[in-house]
């Protein structure tokens, strides 16, 4: 608009260039603690190694326990239950040995005795077979070298009764039960020993061998091997510790299986993730993550990468500003004090040298170079200043009226009518109604030079409308996941800044300019990609894939390129040409939105299609000598301050249509 | 209280200090520099000063609180603020805090001239107390019924809100008073823009210098009072009814009534007073 805003915006794209040189040595110092970070996650990968390790150990040594435990009672329970067969058997033996050898002791038949004794001693797990008197003397046994022979009492076949040296009478089978060994090599033997009682018909048998005051005559000892037993039980023992290894080993395998595939894979992805974003790649997202908790932690992963990218980002773009607003408030006051002593001398000087005309004109430059610089430093912070509007709540439908007003005079002289088709229920917005004063006024004088000194008419309308993201949200900012600046203003689509991304696909490479406007299909593409071909998308500047792993296109089945849209997160889309698949997340979210929408439209003589992409660029213009070239750019720079769009519809010979939409939830 | 001055000069920097004292003194005042804040006010107390210029950014003391200390224990002295960080936001501020003027650096010998003159000849009763006029009452008004809203800007230009819309600006007679005889008043043309806080007419006295009026509030020219420029008198003699600069539609009006202050009819005293 004013002139003094040409070195206001020379200084401050200084300004941003020193500041974006200060963003990148910033990077170049977080790149080196990134760095070692990266030897963080190696040391997380080996600690997960061990962490497997270590559950498959501690699983295999609790099964190990749980199953010794087991087998040992199971053998101990079993090798108990054959010893009891075993001692039962015994025991019938003994009961039937000595009922079948008493009649033959009553009648003193010590042959039939010693017959019967050996026969049964013949069965291979009889070990022996033997009758010991009250004395301790084997009178009878299988093994007839054991004859006459006398057996230490305190031995440990007698002990049982004789452990206090006299004789006890009545005992239980266990108690008359015992398990020893020849010697230490051989096999266990069990010995049963059936006590054999005085009876009435021994002493009054015929040959009167025991007196009736005698209550046991003498033993009946039955010793059988156990070595089956044992060998039943070793072999058992061994099936179970066969089986416990077995086990063990396919319960680790099992478990390592599982642990790989619900905690390693997740793990090891949640550490690439780290990486990724550790070495600086803040747009990595971990694909596909599951529904169980390691995919709630992959999920909370993503939405942290998303606000750290986008914190990042914000930082870097406040960062910006605010080093703007400081370094114009520095050079203002630090510059405005040296310039007051120039200014003020000089101007002093020259008002006493009025007689003196070469001193004069000289003076008279210095003092028209200070009110220069004056002026530079005050646009400087005039532009500063411009970027924060000062918002209230205003009726759009007033503002209008107020720049028609403005201009009326001027119209008429120019014939040029002027209808107004106004919404009376029009909602109010917060905006800073001198910024959107200047927003119409600008565009009515657009108008009216487009109409020219013929006559037509503009028209002005406001309406409120419901829109969905789709075709209306602004792509304003764009970075690939290293944080580079995808926005070309190079290139405009529709008078917008385009985003810029290489495309590669066998061997060719080109540019692709997309349509800033959220699900609008108005891409430039190069010459060489044909339609319905893909290609892999990468930052024009650093070559950084912008494709998502393992995501498809849900209507073509494409590869799928993403970038970071701050501070609304990611958009998606399909690397097709001519698919127009594009997903943005945060806007969808935000569903229908509000808006109110004006439109200026004039019968005038539209734009041309080259000038169109031109059209919002500062200084540039059509008028030649009239304009300024800047007040369109003032237009877009407003709307875009409150959070608005702007779009062209435009026809040459027919006319122009600006469409101007601000939010009316405008808080942020 | 031994000595009198007619002007301090507050600043931290020493080529701002040279050249005003340059000045005031080629212009036959008596003029003292203090370099900081503490040795301002330590004089204050030692002396007797007509004008304080003050600077706003100052290492140690915020230029606000200078203001505010002169304000309340010296009222007789006058203050005009001056900062090389020239915002709406400081001028305003200076202008609602008491100031009497409110001068963006760098300025020209003129300028600076002008300002002191303006602070010097500022009104006061014999005791020091600042002496103001007020516009008219309601019932003198001859607009639409109804008590019409006055703000102001210091007490250097004023608002009037139409019930239409558009807002009538003008400058208070105390500034008048303070310029002297006017020989010329140059304003700006229809449809352009006036920006509060910031020059939007210039006053030319009989003695040939220009005084800068700060605008009430911003907003675009519906039409300037042609009239002034045939009969300058009809300013000096009725500053608030036919006397007015401009006629505008305000661009900015809820955010800017904030900054200034509402002024009723009775408050203050009538112009013929000084």
């Amino acid at each position: 608009m004013r002139m003094e805003h040409f070195p206001g915006l020379r200084a401050a794209t200084a300004a941003m260039m020193a500041s974006s040189t200060r963003r990148r040595s910033r990077a170049r110092s977080v790149s080196v603690t990134l760095a070692d970070r990266n030897q963080t996650s190696v040391k997380v990968d080996d600690m997960f190694r061990r962490l497997a390790f270590r559950l498959i150990v501690a699983v295999g040594l609790t099964a190990l326990l749980i199953m010794g435990i087991y087998s040992t009672f199971s053998t101990r329970w079993q090798s108990e239950r054959l010893q009891a067969e075993v001692e039962r058997h015994a025991s019938q033996l003994s009961e039937t040995v000595k009922r079948s050898t008493r009649y033959s002791m009553l009648l003193n038949q010590r042959e039939h005795v010693h017959k019967i004794i050996n026969d049964v001693g013949k069965d291979s797990t009889i070990q022996e077979v033997r009758v010991l008197n009250k004395e301790g003397t084997i009178i009878f046994s299988s093994r007839s070298e054991h004859i006459g022979q006398l057996v230490d009492k305190r031995a440990e076949s007698c002990f049982a009764c004789h452990a206090a040296d006299r004789p006890l009478e009545r005992l239980s089978l266990l108690e008359r039960t015992r398990v020893f060994r020849v010697h230490p090599d051989s096999a266990r033997i069990l010995g049963v020993i059936a006590p054999i009682y005085n009876e009435p018909a021994c002493w009054t048998a015929d040959c009167h061998a025991h007196a009736q005051s005698q209550s046991v005559l003498g033993v009946l000892d039955i010793t059988t091997s156990l070595a089956d037993v044992d060998e039943q039980i070793a072999l058992s023992e061994r099936a179970n510790a066969v089986f416990a290894v077995f086990a063990v080993i396919a319960l680790s395998i099992i478990i390592g299986y599982f642990v790989r595939r619900w905690v390693g894979t997740p793990v090891n992805r949640l550490i690439a993730a780290t990486r990724e974003v550790g070495s600086g790649n803040l747009g990595y997202r971990i694909p596909h993550p599951g529904e169980d908790d390691f995919g709630m932690l992959a999920r909370a992963f993503n939405t942290m990468t998303d606000k750290l990218s986008e914190a990042r980002l914000q930082l870097f773009q406040s960062d910006k500003m605010a080093s703007l607003g400081r370094l114009a408030a520095g050079v203002a006051h630090e510059l405005n004090n040296p310039l007051t002593g120039v200014l003020t001398y000089s101007s002093f000087l020259l008002n006493r040298a009025k007689d003196n005309d070469e001193l004069r004109s000289d003076l008279e430059v210095i003092v028209r170079e200070a009110t220069r610089s004056r002026g530079i430093v005050k646009s400087l912070l005039d532009f500063a200043r411009q970027s924060v509007p000062k918002k209230s709540t205003e009726n759009l439908n007033e503002i209008i009226s107020r720049s028609v007003a403005v201009l009326q005079k001027q119209l008429e002289v120019k014939g040029v009518q002027v209808v107004q088709n106004l919404d009376a229920h029009l909602p109010a917005v917060r905006v800073d109604a001198n910024q959107i004063q200047q927003v119409i006024v600008n565009l009515l004088v657009n108008a009216a030079d487009a109409i020219g000194d013929g006559s037509g008419s503009v028209t002005l309308t406001t309406s409120s409308v419901s829109l969905p993201p789709q075709g209306v949200a602004h792509i304003k900012r764009a970075f690939c996941p290293k944080g580079h600046d995808l926005m070309d203003s190079e290139v405009k689509i529709d008078g917008l800044p385009s985003v810029k991304v290489g495309a590669r696909w066998s061997g060719h490479k080109e540019a692709i300019h997309l349509d800033p406007v959220y699900g609008s299909t108005r891409h430039q593409y190069g010459a060489d990609l044909a339609p319905g071909q893909e290609a892999e998308f990468l930052c024009p500047r650093c070559g950084v894939s912008l494709l998502e792993a393992g995501a498809r296109c849900p209507t073509c089945a494409a590869s799928v390129y993403v970038f970071h849209a701050p501070p609304r997160g990611l958009i998606q889309g399909c690397t097709r040409r001519g698919c127009g698949w594009q997903y943005w997340g945060a806007v969808e979210a935000e569903g229908y939105r509000e808006y109110v929408e004006m439109t200026v439209s004039d019968t005038g003589s539209g734009i041309s299609p080259d000038d169109l992409n031109k059209v919002f660029e500062p200084f540039y213009t059509t008028k030649e000598q009239r304009g300024t070239g800047l007040g369109l750019a003032v237009v877009w720079g407003i709307v875009d301050n409150h959070n608005g769009t702007i779009g062209i519809r435009t026809e040459v010979g027919k006319g122009t249509k600006f469409t101007i939409r601000l939010p009316i939830d405008n808080e942020r | 209280m031994d000595k009198e001055f007619d002007v301090m000069i507050i600043d931290d920097e020493q080529v701002v200090l040279e050249a005003v004292t340059r000045v005031g003194t080629a212009h036959a005042y008596r003029v003292d520099a203090a370099g900081d804040a503490a040795t301002a006010l330590q004089r204050l107390d030692q002396s007797r000063y007509r004008l304080i210029i003050c600077d706003i950014m100052m290492p140690d003391v915020d230029g606000f609180q200078i203001l505010e200390a002169v304000q309340t224990g010296h009222p007789e002295t006058s203050v005009i603020m001056t900062t090389g960080y020239a915002t709406v936001e400081h001028a305003v501020r200076s202008l609602r805090g008491g100031a009497v003027g409110y001068l963006a650096k760098p300025f020209t010998e003129e300028e600076l001239v002008s300002a002191i003159l303006r602070g010097l000849r500022h009104p006061k009763t014999a005791g020091g107390q600042m002496v103001h006029d007020a516009p008219p009452r309601g019932d003198h008004v001859d607009g639409p019924p109804g008590d019409p809203s006055w703000y102001r800007l210091g007490w250097i230009s004023w608002v009037r809100l139409e019930e239409r819309g558009s807002a009538f600006v003008g400058v208070t007679g105390t500034f008048l008073g303070t310029v002297g005889a006017v020989q010329r008043i140059e304003l700006f043309e229809e449809t352009e823009e006036i920006v509060q806080g910031t020059s939007c007419a210039r006053v030319i006295s009989e003695d040939g210098l220009s005084h800068d009026v700060l605008g009430p509030i911003s907003g675009t020219i519906l039409e300037p009072n042609k009239g002034l420029h045939g009969e300058i008198a009809r300013v000096q003699s009725d500053p608030y009814l036919k006397g007015w600069f401009y006629r505008v539609i305000p661009a900015n009006l809820g955010y800017e009534l904030q900054q200034l202050t509402a002024w009723s009819a009775c408050s203050g005293e009538p112009l013929h007073s000084q």
